[in-house]
């Protein structure tokens, strides 16, 4: 008796969870995928492959920290491990949510920080595919998302997501939209369609490896492939390791800090 | 051949100190630098001058990590010039220790101490002499001073404070150098145009006595959209002040005396940038204040520009933009020659353009005019990333103006130049 009244119970359970997720829309789904972010610091190295469309590749390699508060204000350093010429190069960025920024260049050669002007959110990375745009968080207040329905990636069932942003958010986006494909049971995005402003599909990125790498919710993709239709031009991020949420001591987001990496 | 021994001591024993302590605590170090292949040619040939260079250079850089608060960095540079022997050299450019604190970082030793926030002129750098043997290729020609150097951390302000127990002059270049500095040799005196004979004082030399140090500090924040800072200089100035003086007429020739003098001063500077959307303003200027002698007066210099990126700096297919002003104020009816490194910049306007091609690809554009003298400096720079830290550099130093103004750049017309570079940096 006692293990019919469990499986009645797993079976209700189990029923309000199907309707529970039939009933998401779009902005539930990308509140939980909004979860994976939930953190205060990140610290990862990658590397970054260019590859250009005649299969020419360059290499470049950094270490990155970053760190957040409640109020979403960001600090992030970033030291260039590689190649040679780059190497001991710094870059801090001090950003708050009313996206008032310091940023600050250290060149081993000059010897000193240089405070950099602001740049723009479509100002692409590192001379990279992707935009400062496309590694930001987005702030769900500032877009509208449509569910389109459930697709396979990789046999994996996804949510397929529109993402637009809102008019004050449009002005700075390089995008008219974003469609995600999101993951059924973990919420981690599995690929991005990128439209330019002409509304027609530019870039789409890939996301590989994807493992927890903290608690038993915290994903992270550790192959982000982006590619670049109209150039057919690559870029590959390969993640080494990622720490979520261990103690980065604030004065790692200084000037004394970026000055100090050589 | 004494020097050869001291870098390659102090080398040697870094390394072997390093790996005999790693074997008990957490011991790293690096080794990297460039080795770089450079040759130019004047566009017009100079009999007795050097018109050309063909230098190859190995820079060496050991960084030992002795743990997060404790490191050794040192450079040694190794200079072949095929054209000029004199230039070659083996070098030791830097070589201290750092030790980093809670609220305090020192660094001692021989280093490269850079301050001011201006582009390219920069009156509060003061510390350090530079190689001006090539006038126009000091970067990374700046010379390394023994010194102690603290930056003191009190809540968001930043005290430096610097001594350096013995004076370094700047190097200049030699007689045979395509900058040397020529004299006329016929004057007018008395109506009549006379021939001229110059005579050198002897330079009063300077160094590894206690008098000639110097020392400076520099109080600096960093705010919101605003860095700014404050600096004091005491010491002696690395470019000599000359002066002639006419000693003599005689058998109908005019006898001039050149005396060259390293004189003390203080420097009083200001800089600051500024973020204006997406315009970073910067200024810099400084208070020149000689102690002696008479014949060096006081005098204000000033950068004071805006620097624009129209897209990312490093990697990316971008334009970056500089401009700015610069400009000396000195006691009224004083003049200082064209060619006096002190004055170089007297009225004018440069500017920087770079922009990234593509990936791999970069265009820059150097300009500087000089309002005084209406004379100009171009130089055009190609830079191609062959492969990663391979780098190749082709420009051209084009020099000219009004040449009855005097100016340096159209004194030294003749000077215009083209330069290929390879760099592999390791």
């Amino acid at each position: 008796m006692k293990t019919f009244k469990f499986i009645m119970v797993c079976c209700c359970l189990l029923m309000f969870q199907t309707v529970y997720c039939q009933q998401m829309n779009g902005y539930d789904i990308m509140k939980e995928n909004d979860k994976q972010y939930n953190f205060s610091t990140e610290e990862n190295t990658m590397t970054m492959e260019l590859i250009n469309n005649s299969g020419q590749k360059r290499v470049r390699s950094v270490l990155r920290f970053l760190k957040k508060d409640e109020n979403k204000n960001t600090q992030m350093l970033i030291r260039f491990l590689s190649p040679a010429d780059v190497k001991g190069s710094g870059y801090l960025l001090i950003k708050n949510k009313k996206k008032d920024e310091s940023r600050y260049l250290y060149l081993p050669a000059l010897k000193k920080a240089r405070r950099i002007s602001s740049g723009e959110d479509s100002d692409n990375f590192m001379g990279s595919d992707f935009t400062y745009e496309d590694l930001d968080e987005i702030d769900l207040e500032n877009f509208s998302f449509k569910l389109m329905g459930v697709e396979k990636i990789d046999d994996t069932d996804c949510y397929v997501i529109e993402v637009t942003a809102n008019e004050e958010t449009k002005k700075i986006s390089g995008y008219s939209k974003r469609v995600y494909f999101i993951n059924k049971m973990t919420f981690v995005i599995h690929k991005v369609d990128f439209y330019d402003r002409r509304n027609s599909l530019f870039k789409n990125l890939v996301l590989k490896d994807i493992k927890l790498v903290y608690a038993n919710n915290m994903y992270r993709p550790h192959v982000w492939i982006m590619q670049n239709l109209k150039t057919k031009h690559q870029t590959v991020l390969r993640f080494q390791y990622f720490k979520i949420n261990e103690k980065i001591n604030d004065d790692l987001f200084s000037v004394r800090s970026l000055e100090r990496l050589n | 051949m004494k020097c050869i021994k001291y870098c390659l001591v102090i080398l040697l024993s870094f390394i072997f100190l390093g790996k005999s302590f790693s074997q008990e605590n957490d011991f790293k170090y690096s080794i990297n630098g460039f080795v770089e292949i450079d040759h130019f040619s004047f566009f017009k040939e100079k009999r007795d001058f050097i018109n050309h260079r063909n230098q190859s250079l190995l820079q060496l850089n050991i960084k030992s990590d002795f743990n997060d608060n404790f490191s050794f960095f040192s450079s040694v540079e190794f200079r072949n010039d095929l054209s000029d022997s004199r230039r070659d050299r083996i070098y030791l450019k830097e070589a201290f220790i750092d030790m980093f604190f809670p609220k305090i970082d020192l660094r001692i030793g021989k280093q490269v101490i850079l301050w001011g926030k201006a582009d390219g002129f920069n009156p509060t750098n003061n510390l350090i002499p530079t190689d001006y043997s090539d006038i126009l290729d000091t970067d990374g020609e700046e010379i390394g001073i023994l010194s102690a150097n603290a930056k003191f951390y009190v809540n968001d302000w930043q005290i430096q404070g610097i001594f350096s127990p013995a004076f370094q002059a700047s190097v200049f270049p030699s007689f045979n150098s395509r900058w040397q500095q020529n004299y006329p040799s016929l004057l007018s005196y008395n109506g009549l145009n006379l021939p001229t004979h110059f005579l050198w004082n002897n330079t009063e030399m300077h160094g590894n006595v206690f008098s000639d140090s110097q020392f400076a500090f520099k109080v600096s924040r960093n705010l919101k959209n605003l860095d700014f800072s404050f600096s004091y200089y005491n010491g002696l100035n690395d470019i000599p002040l000359i002066y002639n003086k006419i000693e003599s007429v005689i058998n109908d020739t005019i006898n001039i005396s050149i005396t060259q003098n390293y004189y003390k001063h203080q420097v009083i500077g200001i800089d600051f940038s500024y973020i204006l959307e997406k315009y970073v303003i910067k200024g810099e200027g400084a208070f020149f204040i000689p102690n002696s002698p008479k014949e060096a007066k006081t005098y204000f210099q000033y950068a004071l520009g805006f620097d624009r990126a129209f897209n990312n700096i490093i990697y990316d297919k971008s334009l970056f933009v500089i401009v700015q002003w610069i400009q000396e104020l000195k006691v009224k009816n004083l003049e200082y020659s064209s060619k006096d490194l002190n004055h170089l910049f007297q009225k004018n306007i440069m500017s920087r353009i770079e922009m990234e091609l593509n990936r791999n690809m970069k265009l820059s554009l150097q300009l500087v005019y000089a309002l005084k003298y209406e004379d100009f400096y171009i130089k055009p720079e190609f830079k191609y990333n062959i492969s990663d830290g391979l780098n190749l550099n082709l420009s051209t130093d084009i020099l000219g103006g009004n040449k009855s103004k005097e100016g340096f750049f159209s004194s030294y017309s003749d000077n215009t130049r083209v330069q290929i570079k390879l760099k592999y940096n390791f």
